[in-house]
């Protein structure tokens, strides 16, 4: 199975909660586990729309992170309905955790683009994202529930 | 072979150029308003619906036709799409995804906004018969340019 995480940039939320499904991060990540994730907070090269491979889960499932804008609904609904006229449904689960990016992050993503202020900007986005790491668990555990159901 | 027409809300350029495209709409004169609306999902389509992939009908060469609301994505749809069916080693031939929002006009935009989104049925409606019926030669040329290939 192929699980993909989105979220609007793909680099964020999504990154986060991906790393933690695989276990490349604890509950308890430090900034710097977070900033030296791959990707991280890069939107400013990566383009929104495009799947990102991360790894392999403890199940052998294919991980990916997808920015998908302010669209996630549609894209999960328009993926699940595609591959159901497939008859191909079961190979692909979309996780949508764009609500995790707060006001304040989204906020920082303005900031980014301001090329002397990307080091900090990054650090800064690191101990938001680390701050809804409980969320993140809960999602995870719920969706996990999902997938193996 | 599938066929997925795409606009912003999905309820009328993609809806018209799929018609086109299945002969239930002329494509030697500007179809009549009661021809439109006779349509299945013409102007009927609301947000939630967004993304969900509406079977329109069957070819004359048997292929599948479907209409879906792909809302700002754009371009964008078309890659993200791709992408997940190429991580899942469908065949991309099988699958032709066609973006019809550049051949949406000015009226199209306000009377879809009226009626779709403020619920102004009448007036929205009327504007968007006008609109589609003066971009309705640029639909017949993107069904012909899809056809062709």
């Amino acid at each position: 199975m192929k699980i993909i995480f989105q979220d609007q940039l793909g680099c964020y939320a999504a990154l986060v909660a991906a790393a933690y499904y695989t276990g490349v991060l604890q509950e308890t990540p430090s900034l710097s586990d977070i900033t030296t994730l791959p990707s991280f907070a890069d939107h400013t090269n990566l383009l929104p729309g495009n799947l990102f491979y991360l790894g392999k889960d403890q199940e052998d499932n294919e991980i990916y992170t997808l920015g998908v804008g302010r669209e996630g609904k549609v894209i999960a609904t328009s993926i699940y309905d595609l591959f159901r006229i497939l008859n191909k449904s079961e190979i692909v689960y979309v996780i949508d955790v764009s609500s995790i990016n707060f006001l304040p992050l989204r906020l920082l993503w303005y900031l980014k683009m301001i090329r002397p202020l990307r080091r900090s900007v990054t650090i800064a986005s690191a101990f938001l994202i680390k701050s809804k790491m409980p969320q993140i668990i809960d999602y995870i555990k719920n969706e996990r529930m999902n997938i193996t159901s | 072979m599938k066929y997925i027409y795409n606009c912003f809300g999905g309820s009328h350029s993609s809806v018209t150029t799929a018609g086109i495209h299945l002969g239930l709409l002329p494509r030697e004169r500007v179809a009549e308003n009661k021809e439109l609306l006779a349509l299945p999902y013409y102007d009927a389509q609301v947000a939630k619906d967004h993304g969900r992939l509406r079977f329109m009908g069957f070819d004359e060469l048997g292929n599948e036709v479907y209409v879906t609301g792909s809302r700002n994505l754009r371009t964008r749809y078309e890659r993200i799409m791709r992408s997940v069916l190429t991580i899942t080693g469908t065949k991309q031939k099988d699958i032709v995804i066609i973006n019809t929002m550049p051949y949406v006009n000015l009226w199209m935009m306000i009377g879809g906004y009226l009626s779709r989104r403020l619920g102004f049925f009448r007036v929205g409606r009327s504007i968007i018969l006008y609109g589609t019926r003066c971009s309705y030669y640029k639909f017949i040329h993107l069904v012909n340019l899809i056809k062709m290939q």
